[in-house]
Order: structure tokens, then sequence, then C-alpha cells
């Protein structure tokens, strides 16, 4: 199991970015009355339904998938995370179109996940190797942000080197605190 | 909202822009990649990124790219990194907490001496060369 909301969003936007995707979008949505909910989808190697069955048991695997590991259990704690706190999810895939991820729960749930450092697993998702696309769409209330791994790579080249790393935190945590205080205004 | 823009981060990027000298790395650029899988992410790699970036930020460092990567294969010893220095071998490090973070920071990339205790992979391969 993960501590924190911000870590299940790591581990299935690696998930989505390991795929071989070109497009991942992550969505996180925090609605004003406390429920929480996270869309992540890609346009990667898809599942047939046969394996998407089998992503659901954490004793499956293809062998095949990761690079230098035969097991995973990214979803399973994702099962576990939400049977915790009376949330619900599902995955829908189809091979060669991508995959799709949701899940929501009652973020005022005792046994719900802080959401954690936003900040800091958004800059490590824009640093996953390889040539995609990333959007996050951060949305609070009403209000919201968006960042994407093209914006960052037009304004910093090498997103990687670590300069433009600690400027692109600063801005992901600016935008967190702006979104807070926009919503502790209107309330 | 009074929503962000590419221009305020491009001012942003403008505002940090440090003039440090660029270290002597032959002209090469010093790696950290650390295992961002499952593992690793249950284990803190979310805290050896930010242990990792804050030190650099700290020594005013340049020249230094953190990447992230999936599972490495050594799950039994996550968080881990990779340490990538010109004319050093390549190392694993594993147990990678924030205060190992910061020493490999200190003592590898600066000092180019390595951490000993938490190498869990390598340097055979380049000492028997």
């Amino acid at each position: 199991m993960h501590l924190t909301l911000s870590d299940y969003i790591m581990d299935l936007t690696q998930n989505a970015v390991e795929a071989g995707s070109s497009l991942v979008i992550v969505d996180l949505i925090e609605e004003s009355g406390g429920r929480v909910k996270v869309y992540i989808s890609d346009n990667g190697s898809g599942m047939d339904e046969e394996t998407l069955k089998r992503a659901r048991d954490p004793f499956f695997t293809n062998g095949v998938k990761h690079e230098k590991r035969k097991v995973g259990l990214g979803i399973s704690f994702l099962a576990q995370f939400m049977a915790q706190c009376g949330g619900e999810w599902d995955i829908a895939s189809e091979k060669g179109v991508g995959t799709s991820l949701f899940f929501e729960y009652d973020g005022k749930n005792i046994d719900a996940p802080p959401i954690g450092n936003l900040a800091s697993a958004v800059v490590s998702c824009l640093t996953l190797p390889g040539e995609f696309e990333l959007q996050f769409n951060r949305t609070l209330g009403d209000e919201s942000y968006t960042v994407t791994r093209s914006e960052a790579v037009e304004v910093f080249g090498d997103i990687n080197d670590a300069e433009a790393l600690l400027t692109l935190r600063e801005y992901i945590r600016t935008s967190e605190n702006e979104l807070k205080e926009l919503i502790a205004k209107g309330s | 909202m009074a929503k962000l823009t590419l221009a305020d981060l491009k001012k942003l990027r403008d505002d940090k822009k440090r003039e440090v000298e660029k270290r002597d790395v032959e002209g090469k650029t010093t790696r950290v990649i650390i295992g961002m899988g499952t593992c690793g992410i249950a284990a803190g790699a979310k805290e050896a990124f930010d242990a990792f970036l804050d030190e650099i930020d700290a020594l005013k460092l340049s020249d230094v790219a953190v990447t992230q990567t999936g599972c490495m294969g050594l799950c039994h010893v996550e968080p881990t990194a990779e340490v990538i220095v010109p004319g050093m071998p390549e190392i694993i490090y594993g147990h990678v907490k924030a205060d190992i973070a910061k020493r490999i920071v200190n003592e590898h990339i600066v000092g180019r001496k390595l951490v000993d205790g938490y190498v869990f992979d390598k340097p055979a391969a380049d000492i028997l060369k």
C-alpha cells in the first residue's frame, strides 16, 4: 500500500508511460464536497480482455510487460486502497488503443490517504524516460490548472536538468497554493 | 482562476537562473536515476527525489540531471538510485532515504567517493575491466 494519493498517481502514471504511450492524461479532481476523482488515460499498448481481467490479480504477470521484472502490484494496491476507504474504481483497455483507469472516493473518509506531495509526484512523472506528452489537469472545487510536459520541454529544453526540475516543482507548488487560496477566498 | 501560464513559467525560470560556474565534469552531465516502480514509490522514491533536488539546490550544483525509471529489479533495497558521474563507475545505491540521498550528493557527486554500505550493484564491471 502507498502512503498518499500522490504515490498512487505516480505509480499508475508510470504504468501508463511504460505502456509505450505517446499521450498520457491525468485528471485529479477534488470536488467541493470532498469527493476525490482521478482519471488516468493513455494511448499505449493496451490489454486484451483476458489480460485486463487478470491485471486485477496480484499474483498475475505476463512476464513481459516490465523490462527488468516479472511482477507488478500497482493495480492491486489501488484495489486495496479503494476497499479501505469505500471507493470505486474501474479500468478499461483495448489492445493497441490504450487504457483508461478511473477511481473515486470520499476524501473525508477517515481511512482515505492524504493528497501528499503532489508537486514532487507530478515532476517525477514528467522525468520518466521516453518521448511522450503528459497532461496533468488539477481541479479543486471550481478552480483548476494544467501542467503539460510539452510546455515544460518548450521552456527548459532538457527537463531532467535539476535546475529545471526545481523550477517546475516550485511552479506546481505555487499553482496548488493559488488554488487553495482561491477556494479559501470563495468559501 | 488566475491561471499560471507558460509566460509565468518562463519568468520563474529566468528569475531562478543562476550564474554558476560550470563544474568541470569532462563536458558531461552527472545523472541520478531514481527507481520509481511500485516498490520504489512505496519505499519513498519521492522523498529521495526531493532530497536529491534540495541538496543539489543547496550546493548550487549545475549540470546534474535527475530522471526516473521503473523498477530496477532491486525491490528488496528500495528506494534505489543509480548515480552516473563522468569518470567514475556507474553505481546503484539502495536504501536511499533522504539522508542517504544528501550524502550521495555530497560524498559521491561532489567528493567523488562512494557512500559505503549502500552500494548494491557494481562497481565490479568497471573495476575488473
